[in-house]
């Protein structure tokens, strides 16, 4: 769908059984979650998981995935699951504090949308340059 | 993409290398991990600390963290707790039901676990159940 929606739905894509298949998705990978978690606690609760919003917008940002919209893969996300699995576990076994954990995670995170701006902005400043020294020599 | 992920990598080494730096000195020592459900809660403060000043002064290495009453991520730090040899677990646990899974996996690797506060509803996997008496 992208950053535009409206856009998207202008040149042909069906935005509502787009949205509908990813919702879909995303609630098919939970179960599995779900499943997986319940098995390893040989129990459940309502609670459990209530902390996993932030590893997981983690490792999307840290895949590439725009925060804006419009851009993002899900090799990238595998990615940054990867990592942030890494630095969570990492952060553990080092015994750095879990207030601590959370303040490195999200540094984490900003310093990834940092960047992700950085990019786009620099994008923006220089492609159209590109593309117009690209028609000069054309022209 | 590429540059974002060699600066990420930088960023996790440094303080990686940061903080290892802070605990090298006395690695040679026994572990004992402490879990309690949180440190901003006056009372599991004062547990945790209680706890992980006797395992120091009995020569040990302590290593205090909570889990927030989620059992997942409960699960996640005895998980670790197993990876980092310890010794032994203090746990205040995150659920009579949803912590006997977790205890059992320690006891499994010889790790003996300390219940303290809360109980779990099983017994003889845990090496003691030390728990509040409220009445």
């Amino acid at each position: 769908v992208g950053g535009n929606e409206r856009a998207a739905l202008l040149v042909g894509i069906r935005v509502p059984r787009v949205k509908l298949f990813t919702y879909l998705v995303s609630a098919f990978c939970a179960s599995i979650v779900g499943l997986i978690i319940a098995s390893q606690l040989e129990a459940a609760h309502p609670a459990t998981g209530e902390s996993l919003e932030l590893n997981a917008i983690a490792a999307v940002v840290l895949g590439g995935t725009s925060l804006m919209g419009g851009r993002g893969s899900v090799g990238g996300s595998l990615i940054g699951a990867c990592v942030i699995g890494v630095l969570s576990d990492g952060l553990v076994m080092l015994g750095v504090s879990e207030f601590w954990q959370m303040v490195i995670k999200g540094t984490v995170i900003i310093f990834a949308v940092a960047v992700d701006q950085l990019q786009s902005r620099l994008q923006a400043r220089f492609l159209p340059l590109l593309s117009h020294s690209n028609s000069e020599v054309v022209g | 993409m590429q540059h974002l992920q060699a600066l990420l990598i930088a960023i996790v080494a440094i303080s990686l290398s940061v903080t290892t730096g802070c605990h090298r000195a006395d690695l040679s020592k026994p572990l004992i991990v402490v879990l309690v459900p949180s440190r901003d809660n006056p009372f599991f403060k004062a547990e945790a600390d209680a706890a992980a000043a006797r395992a120091t002064a009995m020569g040990y290495r302590v290593r205090v963290d909570a889990h927030d009453d989620d059992a997942y991520r409960q699960d996640n730090l005895i998980d670790a707790a197993i990876a980092s040899n310890a010794v032994a677990i203090i746990l205040d646990n995150a659920g009579a039901d949803s912590s006997i899974a977790a205890v059992r996996r320690a006891a499994g690797y010889k790790i003996p676990c300390f219940l303290i506060d809360r109980e779990i509803d099983a017994s003889g996997i845990a090496k003691a159940q030390i728990i509040a008496d409220n009445n």
